[in-house]
């Protein structure tokens, strides 16, 4: 009978692990690619010993490496499988359940529900979970120990040890053991050491009072308090205690029960991800992985599938039709966001101008994709540095001609787990100059990269577009920026003094946004297309006798549209 | 049983020989070379505290190859070291070396050894010690050479005796960045420290008092920086400026960092009043960096005619001027000299820095500009103060960034910031100056293990500032004073020379 139960409860644990790593790996993806873009975890002593020499550190250097996996989908969600579900079993330890008794099992799912829901939000850091871990495991090494005496002295002596390892979090250490002891000198002293020790530590560290009392890496956002973490721990600490405290049943547990409690935790798991799961965040997220995957056709057909519309998006999303050669003619299938969506202007985060660091990179302006990646780190709110950022750096010091700088980065990441490989083949290119100027990507930034040294200037990027274009006259993606900068401007006198200078770049027809822009410019100034120097496709040309009849006819803005939404003459008129 | 018992100590005893066991150097090739080490400690002169000059072979093939190092001393003495990539100097045998040889030199011999070659015997170098005295401790400030934005920096103290280094202040502690550290002659108890950022304000230490204020007054330009204390502790002189940052296009310089407007002004400490000298903060000029001269009686500055800006951003450059000051009254005279005219010369002056002895002033020089940190062409410069001559300090320079710079309290040791290393992260170098003013080859800050220290730290070294103790400061207290939000205001006391005054050239 035991041995049926077992069998039940271990079905229905896996299949909770599988519903999590599914969840994570295949409708979560970005949200771990987020956490494993913003560290750059060093397989290095000097590492270790820097990470875990804080209150917390230990639990936040376990999750550093766990953290690394997330750049796979797969192994992420291995990851969060194995977080989550390893919860279960110390909290069904931790109340002291008895066994075959379904509905207490069942409840100690509860806190993994909660960290489910909880890692929703891409801010709460995998330290937060590891920490409730330590002091869990913590609290069923001491249990193991029969000798009542030598239990409770140790377990007060490894207090600061919890301390050290998992942060304030090792209140539930403390109360689990208070608990568990039920002795009033025990919880005095517990208690003191613990308050001892936070007290103590700003003596210690680097950090105010408040940060080290609520937990210096639970969540991103160092100045925020990290409630996730606080009531994944109240959590685990409720279901624990209520679980040793509630009356065990009388009757002798069923099978049916067993299932009917497995089942039950299954329909939570599912239902928790669907309500805490953040779509829209996640579609963002894609995103920016999208663009740092330079996977230009993922992007369009996502784009395709449902309209972007926020600015990383948008920027993506024109970065991306620019690299297919279509930015011309189906930038304004798309919705647009201004110039925000296109070359976004620098804003202390670390989001949003990575993305913008890659249409810089893209373009040429090396220099400005350097400093936008690099603000972008140090933008981090937890002051951790990013894989990616250092890729980004070494490769645009490889592309400015400094070697020591781009070796720097370069060294760095080969001591990591993911990126040494790419590292390595990066500083094999630095030893040898024609491979590099041969290079499909390095090379032909090198030679596309402004030759004249200016300031930047967001308030006057149509001009430095020109002039990178007028330097490198095969620079077609500059170009094509420099037409749809001036187009979301609506600056149509500067693009079509622009236009022009597109002459040599060998399309062979006129992009169907320039076409609108040239026949809006026209019948400006014209009643009829007489005269119009310009091969313009029919179709186009009666559109826009169209779009200018129910113009003035005051159409809704609902119909307009409807009929013209995919043109510039509707972003022109109406965004 | 027995033989059990003596198991373990054998096992240790011969692990223990095995490890002191070193390989002789045999049928080595001579080679004419000096070896290439980082940091580059060839003929380098250094103090008698100075912590081991531990080095290490440059080439990244060589970080396998056994380096053997014999370092004798002329006056006697000997350390003999072999480890892989490079040496690892026993701290005790080295300042006992250095202690017996001091106002000699050691001659440094080293062999490496690499699997494919054997052995090859460089030609030897020699490490001279003087017998000036350095001041025991240098603190800085590390961050990221960033543009904007930051994050995790602070200002940290350094052991030069050892390798020892902790954290005056971090940012961390404060939510904001630390900056524009001073202390007064190298005394750790007299501090003047910026934070910027959401708690942003100036933190005074006067030895056991501490307190923050806001220095952005309704008529003075804007909050206080780039601190320089009088000689007597009751002045403190700032500029205040608009700063703005530009980024370059082009490849070589990164950044620019130029002012709208910037004014000299001197704080009271006994008053709590700023005063603000009209010769100081006029329009049409920009003032800034000043410092006070050894015997307190002058006060240096840059100055610069205010230019349209950005457009003429390469147009701005600093001369190196003067204006008596008198500590009793808090007054300026009536006369501006202009030490350096850089400007005549199509250069740009920074960081002038005067000798505690009153000797010389040292300075940096660019091509424009006064944040010559960001300038590849920056130079250190020397003005003799008595005779005015000023000359490159050749000694010293490099082909990239040469920057910030500070004396010791006994005036014959310099430390200052350089980019020579790979073009990015400053690195702090120390040098010797005599009395002719003869500088010697440039020492970079030793370390334990400096290549792999110096390659995995991303971080810049700046503002150099040697102490004569330990900062001794309450933490805990600086943290809860920077983050609360009560600021002292001061007062502002406008002292006007400016129609009385008569400006001479001192070419």
């Amino acid at each position: 009978m035991k041995d049926t139960f077992q069998f039940i409860y271990g079905v229905f644990t896996v299949l909770f692990a599988l519903l999590v790593g599914i969840y994570f790996a295949g409708f979560y993806p970005c949200h771990l690619h987020f956490h494993e873009q913003f560290q750059l975890f060093l397989c290095s002593a000097d590492y270790a010993r820097e990470v875990t020499g804080v209150p917390g550190g230990l639990a936040d250097y376990l999750a550093r490496f766990l953290t690394q996996g997330m750049r796979v989908p797969w192994l992420g969600g291995v990851v969060m499988a194995a977080l989550l579900t390893a919860w279960v079993p110390l909290t069904q330890k931790g109340m002291e359940r008895k066994e075959g008794e379904p509905w207490r099992w069942a409840f100690g799912f509860v806190p993994a529900l909660v960290a489910l829901a909880a890692y929703c939000d891409e801010h709460v850091m995998p330290a937060a979970a590891v920490s409730i871990l330590i002091t869990l495991i913590a609290d069923r090494g001491m249990a193991c120990l029969n000798s009542a005496p030598l239990r409770q002295i140790l377990a007060l002596f490894v207090i600061p040890i919890i301390y050290m390892a998992a942060g304030p979090l090792a209140l539930v250490y403390v109360i689990l053991r208070i608990a568990a002891e039920r002795r009033l000198w025990f919880a005095g002293l517990a208690l003191l050491i613990g308050v001892l020790c936070t007290l103590l530590s700003q003596y210690v560290f680097p950090y105010p009072l408040s940060h080290l009392a609520r937990g210096l890496h639970y969540y991103r956002y160092p100045a925020v308090f990290p409630t996730a973490a606080w009531v994944m721990a109240g959590a685990t600490l409720a279901v624990i205690l209520a679980g040793r405290w509630i009356p065990r049943l009388q009757s002798s547990p069923r099978r049916w029960t067993a299932v009917a409690g497995g089942t039950l935790v299954g329909l939570l798991t599912v239902g928790t991800a669907a309500a805490f799961c953040n779509t829209s965040r996640e579609e963002l997220l894609a995103y920016d992985y999208l663009t740092y995957r330079h996977d230009w056709n993922g992007i369009l057909r996502k784009a395709t599938q449902k309209q972007p519309d926020w600015s990383l998006s948008v920027t993506s999303l024109n970065l991306a039709l620019a690299e297919a050669g279509q930015l011309g003619d189906y930038q304004f299938r798309f919705f647009q966001r201004s110039t925000e969506g296109m070359l976004p202007a620098f804003t202390r985060e670390y989001l949003l101008p990575l993305t913008t660091a890659e249409v810089f990179y893209q373009l040429g302006m090396i220099n400005t994709a350097q400093r936008y990646t690099f603000e972008a780190q140090e933008a981090i709110p937890d002051g951790q540095k990013s894989a990616r950022c250092y890729q980004r750096l070494a490769e645009t010091a490889l592309i400015n001609g400094d070697y020591p700088v781009a070796r720097k980065y370069l060294n760095a990441l080969k001591k990591t787990l993911f990126y040494r490989g790419w590292a390595q083949r990066r500083l094999d290119l630095i030893q040898d100059e024609e491979a590099l100027t041969r290079h499909p990507e390095y090379g032909y930034l090198r030679r596309v990269k402004p030759s004249e040294d200016y300031l930047f200037s967001d308030q006057e990027m149509d001009s430095m577009l020109g002039r990178l274009f007028w330097g490198h006259k095969e620079n077609r993606m500059a170009f094509e920026y420099l037409l749809g900068y001036c187009l979301l401007k609506k600056d149509l006198p500067r693009f079509y003094e622009c236009y022009p200078l597109g002459k040599e770049l060998g399309y062979t027809h006129i992009p169907r946004s320039y076409q609108e822009a040239l026949l809006l410019m026209w019948t400006q100034q014209h009643d009829s297309y007489q005269g119009m120097p310009w091969s313009i496709d029919g179709t186009n040309a009666q559109r826009m006798v169209e779009f200018i009849r129910d113009y003035h006819a005051q159409r809704s803005a609902e119909y307009m549209k409807q009929r013209y939404g995919d043109t510039y003459w509707y972003y022109y008129a109406f965004e | 049983m027995k033989m059990n018992r003596l198991k373990y100590p054998c096992l240790l005893l011969m692990a223990g020989s095995l490890w002191a066991c070193t390989q002789p150097v045999k049928n080595a090739v001579q080679s004419a070379d000096y070896p290439d080490i980082y940091p580059d400690y060839v003929g380098v002169t250094v103090p008698s505290q100075i912590a081991p000059l531990n080095f290490d072979l440059r080439s990244e093939e060589d970080e396998e190859a056994l380096v053997d190092v014999t370092l004798r001393g002329a006056r006697g003495g000997e350390m003999h070291t072999q480890s892989r990539g490079g040496t690892d100097l026993n701290e005790s045998d080295w300042k006992d070396l250095l202690r017996r040889n001091a106002g000699d030199s050691l001659q440094v011999t080293v062999s490496v050894k690499r699997e494919a070659r054997g052995w090859t015997t460089y030609r030897s170098f020699g490490i001279h010690i003087d017998t000036d005295s350095i001041d025991p401790l240098l603190a800085y400030r590390r961050i990221a050479p960033g543009y904007e934005v930051y994050s995790r920096m602070g200002i940290y103290e350094r052991d030069l005796t050892s390798y020892d280094e902790r954290a005056v202040l971090e940012s961390t502690q404060v939510e904001g960045c630390v900056n524009c550290h001073a202390f007064n002659r190298g005394n750790p108890n007299r501090l003047s420290l910026h934070i910027r950022g959401e708690h942003g304000a100036t933190l005074l230490r006067m030895d056991d008092q501490m307190e923050v204020y806001n220095t952005a007054t309704p008529k003075t330009l804007g909050l206080c920086v780039y601190p320089y204390w009088h000689p007597e502790g009751r002045y403190i002189a700032y500029s205040t400026n608009q700063t703005r940052q530009g980024f370059h296009i082009g490849q070589k310089k990164r950044l620019e960092v130029f002012d709208l407007a910037s004014d000299v002004l001197v704080y009271d400490t006994q008053a709590h009043e700023l005063i603000v000298c009209d010769a100081l903060s006029q329009d049409s000029i920009w003032e800034t960096f000043p410092a006070f001269s050894a015997d307190g009686k002058s006060l240096y500055f840059c100055s610069a005619q205010a230019q349209p800006i950005p457009a003429r951003v390469k147009e701005v450059r600093y001369n190196l001027c003067r204006i008596p000051f008198d500590p009793a009254t808090g007054q300026f005279g009536h006369r501006v000299d202009t030490l350096v005219n850089a400007v005549s010369e199509g250069k740009s002056v920074s960081f002038p820095r005067p000798s505690f002895d009153g000797r010389w002033l040292m300075y940096t020089l660019s091509d424009y500009g006064n944040f010559s940190i960001w300038h590849p062409e920056a130079d250190l410069w020397l003005l003799d103060v008595q005779s005015g001559a000023c000359r490159a300090l050749d000694e010293v320079n490099s082909a990239d960034t040469e920057s910030y710079h500070t004396w010791s309290t006994d005036s014959r040791w310099v430390a200052f910031s350089s980019r020579r290393d790979d073009g990015l992260y400053t690195r702090i170098y120390l040098a010797h100056m005599d009395k002719e003013g003869r500088m010697t080859k440039p020492f970079m800050l030793p370390q334990r293990r400096p290549k792999t220290y110096y390659s995995h730290l991303f971080q810049s070294y700046n503002i150099p500032e040697f102490t004569t103790a330990p900062v001794e400061l309450d933490k805990v207290k600086a943290s809860g004073l920077i983050r609360g939000t009560e600021r002292k205001e001061l007062n502002v006391r406008n002292v006007s020379v400016l129609d009385k005054i008569v400006s001479s050239s001192n070419e």
